[in-house]
């Protein structure tokens, strides 16, 4: 086995993880100032609800719609019965709120499934894809592949729709675009709507690879949250941070070995946090 | 002492013993002991956060470092009762040096910043086992041999020293300082507040809070597992702090106590657990948003109500002090000023190709009120950003009683300018008394808290504010917000006064009194520069109005010259009608 | 000062006189057995699944009129895996007249508690990755990590071969699992490949990738936690041929479940003799395995995974020294007679005053996933 080859095919799959959801994250936090630290909760739901519906015996494909119906919905009831009553609130109190959301949804999740991980089966039954000396699931091919074009299909809505034009205004100045009369609520329910879709959507090319159980949501809002961190919060620019970030994953645990993989990766993260600063606090004048 | 004090005492004592009575189920000694250990370490979280209103996602850093340092130097001969405080100042050390470096990264950058600092530290103690012990944990001896009694009372008592040390530390000039800071950090610069030394001050004293509560903790446990610097512990804290009461004196411990204890009761709900936690936890944030020390406080507030007490907290309004030989000498040396005070001489400013101020000089005699006038987007904004230092020139001086302040920071402007905002930018939760004595606490010489006070006082009554000098702002009526703007500004009699639109919003009345009160101004010798709209406020206040049009100045003189300038009428008067 | 307040302070002041009296008068007509694992947090599986082995022993006794005419009360506190917690947790029980603790928790935590437990009351610990010291009185009743090491290098020379790939989580077990192979596969002069994986990792391709060389005849994957499936299937992902031998975590019906469809060609594991009765050479412990697995599948409704029989092991422990040891809070005693005698079990515990743990690499077996159950796995070929 060609241990590059492999590196990079495993970096392209963490990278489409990274980038699904770390879109959901930053569209969130554009539009509604907020850190949703149930944004991952959303994975985990919709692999927990297709296990436990799988294990029922029913149909795949059902089983995978009705777990991201519940994903999607969990993500925009969070958003349209809790937080926006309370819109009001300091940011950090809500952030708390989105907290304890996640804290009841994995209270719910160990009632259903228990503490041990479940999985499903794959959508795509077939042997692995070989190139140059590694080896690619049918369903990781497919993680990418979507990860990656779905991305690039939010680029194209919030570019292109009235829907995203409207979303990307409240993102980029919530009150100015109320006064442009958008209808602000709307567009934050669509973000919090497309973050839950693209988690569960993650979820259902994912889990089949590996497992979920009632905690995995947290680990997945830090990954999106570390992608959408070191894009600048941008939604566009979580494509490219979430690549990079795979692959630099990949790279570093396979050469350098897992052990480093989070003090290197997060000094980088610290690095580009300064970098990306650089103007705010050495432009515009010596604000000492 | 008061009712309220008293109550605070009786129920510590009570807490302090509650664990040896059982009277609470699950709140044994043991779980106090480190409940109190973290609530010390909250302390930090709390100055950072709930005061200062950093988010820093990962103070578990400061918690566990100490920790770490000390064990590591402790395996490598030094002894453990030099290694602690070694420990916790190398900790602070590294505190102060982060701050440095993050403290001027805007909101979501700090939080960011912080997060990657506890994946940093969580990840170093796990790749380096040898060294740090590695995932099974490092251990710690602690130098004294210590019973769980004797360690239940340390914890006592150094929680209630630092909770004491925090409400003694965390209160007038510098609690003023920080809520300015949290809520508004470009009007703390305008008033003369070092914003980046304050908040690096604030994380510094916060996180040596977290040090030494994360070291006792430390050693009372005697492991240091890599997850206790690690961001699921940081988030924790956050949650700690804001069930307690983000920003109180109590919330910390309050907090702590409490997430612990539900933690220890849920177990008794078996699969149930994280249910009943999640959802104790969920419904705390929903429904007591000001954490437990809100809830206590409104409790309080209806019990006082109930009982017909209402009122007799708050002391009556005091009469302004009289003015002292000293004030009427400072007011006395200002109304002597003469000469001119604000000097630009060619001042431009450009961002990129758009050239938002070109060339423009004029001047501001002391005792002079000269009023900056144009149509939106003719600069004058920039203008007063450049002054105050919010914005670099370009090109060009600025001399301010005849020295180049152009390259000076704003908070170093601030003795010299006081300034308003077209929108107020006052602390909500001070009452007018303490924003004005916000500014007076950074003017230079000694600032006193009495000495401000009064001041602020005489001055409040002199522009006919004192009945609301006590009541906090955001219980004022909007209108005021400008006057009480006013007085901060002009607190302590800067020689120049930056007035953003201050008649924008008034009622008629109100106009007519802001006329007076500014002539007032005059006749102690302030120069005032005021932009605004409203010509007939020129008109009658102005001594000289300057009128600029898309960048430039193209008229200055007395006011009736200036309004019958044909190039005015054109630029500016035409646009309007 | 108002009636109001007055009141508030009376009650709270006559409530503090009242109570604690009320509570002493429950007096000590039980045992009181502590437990402290891990029920929720990274390591839940592990507690709550050595918590059903103990709850069935403690429910069993106490049918059965208690053990000297005193039930067993089991006082269980969760640590969620976190030192502090485990601390607080034991604290807890040694002043509540603990006789018992049963450390069902992980390395960190059990770290924390061992000093605690200096002088008694006897603790009780499953977790392969702790060595208690002789002169404690804390006693291991599964075989150490370094043992499981030990039985799959026997099974490497049972198969005649010199070189394994192993991936090892970040975790503490990872951690301690590294340490052992270093340790046994180096004495035995044996190939080792390396590589750990992080605990969030979603794709174990190339930590495979760099273990698994074209002459690599047996991969082990010491993962005890979640991830370990992770592994398995990014194994067969790779259309990997070699048998994979993974941790004794992982002996369970859950993991069965998850892999069953994506497992390599040959999936093995390490695992107690007890999983699979038949190769018990005793009599009395092929029987009480064979019990215990008919007990607790009828208790539950699911099979026996290593852990529950872990669990087993230490309420085997724990039943012997509230049977047999005439005082059992005279901890010297406890200590004394678990050193000096053979305590019956699913594995006879042997203690002796040089070693507190409980079983060798004897017995630990390399078992083989055939259908949907565990059978003594013949060597590579």
């Amino acid at each position: 086995m060609n241990l590059f080859t492999q590196s990079v095919i495993s970096g392209l799959m963490t990278g489409a993880l990274y980038t699904l959801l770390g879109i959901g994250l930053v569209l969130v936090y554009r539009t509604a100032r907020i850190l949703n630290l149930a944004h991952g909760e959303s994975f985990a739901i919709t692999g927990v609800v297709a296990a436990l519906l799988v294990g029922y015996g029913v149909p795949l494909p059902v089983s995978i719609a009705v777990a991201m119906l519940v994903a999607v919905a969990f993500a925009t009831s969070l958003h349209r019965f809790v937080l926006r009553p309370r819109s009001e609130w300091p940011a950090g109190t809500l952030i708390l709120i989105t907290l304890g959301a996640a804290f009841v949804a994995r209270g719910v999740m160990i009632l259903l499934v228990g503490t041990d991980p479940v999985s499903f089966p794959a959508l795509f039954e077939a042997p692995p894809i070989r190139v140059a000396g590694g080896a690619l699931p049918v369903q990781g091919l497919a993680l990418v592949l979507v990860g990656f074009g779905v991305s690039v299909a939010v680029g194209l809505f919030l570019a292109a729709t009235r829907s995203g034009k409207q979303l990307l205004a409240t993102a980029e100045n919530p009150y100015a675009a109320e006064l442009l009369g958008v209808d602000v609520e709307r567009a934050r329910l669509i973000a919090y709507g497309i973050g839950g879709l693209l988690s569960a959507l993650a979820g259902v090319l994912l889990i089949p690879l590996i497992a979920v159980d009632f905690q995995s949501g947290l680990a997945m809002t830090l990954r999106g949250f570390i992608a959408a961190a070191i894009a600048g919060m941008s939604p566009v620019g979580v494509l490219a941070s979430g690549l990079g970030l795979g692959l630099f994953e990949a790279m570093v645990g396979a050469y350098l070995g897992a052990l480093f993989q989070d003090p290197v990766m997060f000094f980088v993260l610290i690095l580009v946090a300064l970098w990306q600063s650089r103007k705010i606090r050495f432009g515009g004048g010596r604000r000492a | 002492m008061t009712v309220r004090q008293l109550t605070i005492g009786c129920f510590a004592l009570l807490a302090a013993v509650l664990p040896y009575l059982g009277l609470l189920p699950g709140w044994t000694p043991a779980l106090a002991t480190i409940t109190a250990f973290a609530a010390l370490s909250l302390i930090g979280l709390n100055l950072i956060f709930g005061v200062t209103g950093m988010l820093a996602l990962g103070q578990a850093a400061f918690v566990a470092l100490p920790g770490y340092l000390a064990g590591i130097m402790h395996v490598s001969g030094v002894p453990a009762i030099v290694a602690i405080p070694l420990g916790i100042a190398s900790a602070v050390l590294i505190a102060r040096l982060v701050a440095e470096i993050f403290i001027r990264l805007p909101g979501i950058y700090f939080a960011i910043g912080t997060l990657g600092l506890a994946f940093v530290v969580e990840g170093l103690a796990r790749a380096f086992p040898s060294i740090t012990g590695g995932a099974s944990g490092l251990m710690l001896e602690p130098p004294v041999a210590m019973q769980a009694d004797g360690w239940y009372i340390l914890a006592v008592v150094s929680v209630a020293l630092g909770t004491a040390s925090f409400a003694w530390l965390v209160r007038g000039r510098f609690l003023r300082t920080l809520k300015l800071v949290r809520h508004d950090e470009l009007a703390a610069q305008v008033l003369g507040i070092n914003v980046a030394r304050v908040k690096a001050q604030a994380f510094t004293i916060g996180s040596t809070y977290s040090a030494v509560g994360g070291i006792l903790l430390a050693y009372y446990v005697r492991v240091l597992a890599p997850e206790s610097g690690g961001v699921n512990a940081s988030l924790e804290a956050l949650a700690m702090v804001v069930i307690g009461g983000s920003g109180s004196v109590f919330g910390p411990l309050l907090g702590a106590a409490a997430i612990h204890w539900l933690f220890a009761v849920a177990g008794g709900a078996e699969r149930f657990e994280l249910l009943v936690y999640g959802l104790g936890f969920f419904l705390v944030v929903l429904y007591a948003p000001a954490g437990i020390v809100g809830a206590l406080r409104l409790g309080w507030a209806i019990g006082e109500a109930q009982l017909g007490q209402r009122g007799a907290g708050t002391p009556a309004p005091a009469a302004a002090p009289p003015m002292t030989a000293r004030d009427a000498a400072a007011v006395r040396a200002a109304s002597a000023r003469e000469g001119t005070c604000l000097e630009l001489e060619n001042v431009s400013k450009h961002f990129g190709g758009l050239r938002a101020v070109q060339d423009v000089s004029f001047t501001v005699r002391f005792g002079q009120i000269v009023a900056l006038i144009g149509p939106n987007g003719a600069g004058k904004s920039t203008l007063f950003n450049v002054i105050s230092g919010i914005e670099m020139p370009t090109q060009g001086r600025i001399l301010l009683q005849g020295a180049d302040i152009g390259e000076l920071p704003i908070h170093r402007r601030a003795a010299s300018i006081g300034r308003s905002f077209q929108v107020p930018r006052l602390v909500p939760d001070l009452t007018p008394i303490d924003n004005v004595v916000a500014r007076l606490d950074h003017l230079p010489g000694d600032a006193r808290e009495i000495d401000g006070q009064r001041v602020a006082r005489a001055q409040l009554e002199a522009f006919g504010l004192s009945a609301l000098a006590d009541r906090p702002v955001n219980q004022i009526g909007l209108g005021y917000h400008k006057l009480i703007e006013l007085v901060r500004a002009s607190a302590g009699q800067p020689p120049l006064l930056l007035l953003d639109e201050p008649a924008v919003g008034l009622t008629a009345d109100e106009v007519t009194q802001l006329a007076d009160l500014l002539r007032l101004l005059k006749s102690q010798g302030a120069a005032i520069l005021v932009v605004e709209h409203n010509v007939g406020f020129v008109e009658t206040v102005a001594d000289e109005i300057v009128v600029m049009d898309s960048g430039r100045l193209i008229a200055q003189g007395t006011p009736q010259a200036v309004m019958t300038n044909p190039e005015v009428r054109d630029a500016y008067l035409g646009a309007l009608t | 000062m108002n009636g109001w307040y007055l009141r508030s302070v009376a009650v709270a002041a006559l409530a503090a006189v009242l109570l604690p009296g009320e509570l002493a008068a429950q007096a000590n007509k039980t045992w009181l057995v502590g437990q402290v694992a891990p029920l929720t947090g990274p390591a839940a599986t592990v507690g709550t699944r050595l918590d059903k082995a103990v709850k069935m022993w403690v429910e069993d006794v106490n049918t059965a009129g208690g053990i000297a005419g005193r039930k067993v009360e089991l006082s269980t506190c969760n640590d969620e895996n976190r030192p502090e917690k485990a601390v607080a947790c034991a604290r807890e029980m040694i002043d509540k007249g603990a006789v018992i603790i049963i450390g069902n928790t992980l390395t960190a935590s059990l770290r924390a508690m061992l000093p605690l437990v200096r002088s008694g009351p006897t603790m009780l610990i499953p977790s392969p990755n702790i060595v208690p010291s002789p002169d404690s009185y804390a006693f291991q009743v599964s075989p150490s990590d370094e043992s499981i090491t030990e039985s799959v290098a026997r099974y490497m020379q049972a198969s005649g071969l010199k070189k394994i790939g192993m991936v090892a989580a970040t975790d503490a077990s990872g951690e301690v699992g590294v340490a052992s192979a270093r340790k046994v596969f180096g004495a035995h002069g044996f190939d080792l490949q390396l590589a750990r994986i992080d605990l969030r990792a979603t794709d174990a391709s190339t930590q495979l990738a760099r273990v698994v060389g074209s002459d690599t005849r047996l991969v082990y994957s010491s993962y005890s936690g979640g991830g370990a499936v992770t592994v398995v299937k990014s194994y067969k992902n790779l259309g990997l041929e070699p048998p994979m031998i993974v941790s004794y975590a992982n002996i369970s019906d859950a993991f069965v479940q998850i892999v069953k469809d994506v497992k390599p060609p040959r999936l093995l594991g390490t695992a107690a003799a007890g999983i699979v009765p038949d190769v018990l050479k005793d009599p009395g412990e092929r029987a009480r395995s064979k019990a215990f697995l008919a007990a607790y599948t009828k208790r539950y409704s699911e099979p026996v995974d290593m852990i529950n029989l872990l669990g087993k092991a230490a309420t085997d422990v724990a039943d012997a020294i509230l049977r047999k040891v005439p005082n059992p809070t005279d901890f010297n005693a406890v200590k004394k007679y678990l050193e000096s005698n053979v305590v019956e079990s699913v594995h006879n515990q042997r203690f002796s005053p040089t070693s507190h743990v409980g079983l060798d690499s004897s017995a630990v077996v390399i078992v083989e996933l055939k259908g949907r159950s565990w059978v003594l796995a013949d060597p590579v070929k």
